[in-house]
């Protein structure tokens, strides 16, 4: 198992980084306190720092002075081929169009457009966002096993928001296909991902170094 | 004393003390040496340097380059292109990279000042502040390009398929090509070819040609070539996406015609030179319609180009 000392290792606040290599890396926003609360898609390239993020809105933007991102690389993504990836995010900028929603179902970003298993409008978390858009990036497998998440987690004022909203747009929509996809995947766990090699990435693993992760991150808020 | 020079100084030890050449500490005799080095190595390679003299000041520890103002500002102007991730030549940035990794360290003190006609530019905290310096990353250019041609045949055949053809200037170029594409193009002997080829060109060894398509259909021809040509003069991310939006917007249309066009773009990037961008651009934009029949070949033969360099990396 991955120690807390091998995590911190490999998570870089974004704005002091200097590896000289471009990349692209899992990038969650942390709190005073050392909570991560908000995900985005880290992107160095020709020495510049995008951050590709849903808050809402879809922001593709050079990476914000002064606040605390902290970011680990994804490794199946090489440095050579960065540039198809960069394309890949400004495709979906122009093209897509998400809303905020604890729900996941199995969407994914390709051709700059929004596919899912079921049709459904675009509701995401930042998380769901991230997720989406590296689906949309691999040729064969999925990043993340995401049905192994579910409803579990999510608060019941946001279940209810949720299941509301798709009522309104598509009325004839079944619920028990709703609840079977609402889930939500946290930014620590998001985070945690990227120290995993094999995709898709399972929930298992995650859960495994899941406590390390944020630990590694309360120590390098609270040093 | 000279109007222009460039000085870096070691001044102070870890203990605060006053740091002097004729009794250093191990840290500081380290640090000094790859000062010395440092400075050593982008003189030689800064071209036009050679008048160039560098010396140690008695006393302090200071490296110094002593020559003529032009030649000094010709060395400044080495620094800024390192300062901006511009400068291409690895031995002056990996120099910068050597001070910038001691400044960065606690523990000495330091000075470091280019003095150009007598101003003092201090470059300490720039060196210190600045993210790591490293060569500007230079595109790999490809040495085999796509060629269109609309001219005459002159000759099909040989033991190892080939097609004989005018390029512009009446030269006849000889491209390789398959059994297939020599029978395709036997019907067009003697009359007009509407055709791309791959040129490879190595410095000091004669070009060589590889039949890619023969187009009988002169508006395929004429909507290929002019969109290929119009990309590949782009950078690389408008050239990707680009080249998106064309697939897109006739997979949107989706009828057999606009995939056959599809799949003629395709064998364009057919060939081992094609930068793994673009295979992965194409392989994502057609993804969800590999199994369509007039694309389905094409889509695993890229794939398969791409997996090839991926896994090269």
């Amino acid at each position: 198992m991955l120690s807390i000392e091998n995590i911190s290792q490999n998570l870089i606040k974004s704005d002091e980084d200097n590896s000289g290599e471009d990349f692209v890396a899992a990038a969650v926003l942390v709190t005073e306190g050392g909570e991560a609360v908000h995900a985005g898609i880290l992107i160095k390239y020709n020495d510049e720092y995008s951050l590709f993020h849903f808050s809402p809105p879809l922001e593709l933007e050079i990476l914000p002075a002064g606040q605390w991102y902290f970011h680990k690389n994804f490794n199946f993504i090489k440095p050579e081929e960065i540039p198809s990836f960069l394309a890949h995010c400004k495709l979906i900028k122009e093209f897509a169009n998400p809303q905020y929603g604890y729900y996941f179902a199995g969407s994914y970003f390709a051709e700059g457009q929004y596919f899912s298993e079921i049709p459904t409008p675009q509701y995401m978390t930042c998380v769901g966002f991230c997720l989406n858009v590296l689906n949309g990036f691999n040729l064969d497998e999925q990043y993340i096993s995401f049905d192994e998440w579910n409803i579990g987690t999510v608060e019941q004022r946001y279940i209810d928001r949720i299941i509301e909203r798709f009522r309104r747009d598509i009325p004839q929509i079944s619920i028990d296909l709703l609840i079977e996809n609402i889930r939500r995947i946290t930014p620590t766990e998001y985070l945690a991902s990227a120290y995993i090699d094999e995709i898709p990435v399972k929930k298992k693993k995650i859960d495994r170094i899941l406590v390390n992760v944020s630990h590694a991150i309360y120590n390098k808020t609270n040093p | 004393m000279p109007d222009s020079k460039i000085e870096i100084k070691v001044t102070t030890d870890v203990d605060q003390q006053d740091v002097h050449i004729d009794s250093m500490s191990i840290d500081a005799a380290k640090s000094f040496s790859i000062i010395l080095d440092s400075l050593v190595r982008i003189v030689e390679n800064t071209p036009g340097c050679e008048n160039a003299k560098i010396k140690v000041i008695d006393g302090s520890a200071a490296a110094v380059i002593e020559a003529p103002t032009d030649t000094i500002q010709m060395l400044y102007q080495g620094f800024e292109d390192t300062r901006m991730h511009k400068c291409e030549n690895r031995e002056v940035v990996s120099s910068y990279s050597s001070f910038q990794k001691l400044f960065k360290a606690n523990g000495l003190g330091y000075t470091a000042d280019f003095y150009i006609d007598l101003e003092r530019i201090s470059i300490l905290n720039t060196i210190k502040d600045s993210r790591q310096f490293r060569t500007k990353s230079q595109k790999t250019v490809s040495d085999t390009s796509i060629k269109f041609f609309q001219t005459q045949l002159i000759e099909v055949g040989g033991k190892y398929p080939n097609i004989h053809f005018l390029g512009e200037n009446e030269e006849k170029i000889t491209a390789s090509c398959s059994q297939n594409d020599a029978i395709r193009a036997k019907e067009f002997l003697y009359t007009d070819i509407k055709l791309s080829v791959w040129k490879t060109e190595k410095e000091g060894k004669r070009a060589v040609y590889e039949c890619c398509d023969i187009y009988r259909n002169a508006q395929a021809f004429e909507e290929i070539s002019s969109f290929i040509e119009s990309i590949e003069e782009k950078s690389d991310i408008d050239l990707l996406m680009d080249l998106h939006k064309e697939i897109k917007s006739r997979l949107l249309i989706g009828d057999a015609i606009s995939l056959r066009r599809i799949a003629r773009i395709m064998r364009i990037y057919s060939h081992d030179s094609t930068d793994l961008n673009k295979l992965k651009t194409i392989l994502l934009v057609t993804k969800s319609f590999k199994e369509r029949e007039e694309i389905a070949q094409h889509w695993q033969w890229l794939n398969k180009l791409y997996n090839k360099s991926y896994k090269k990396l």
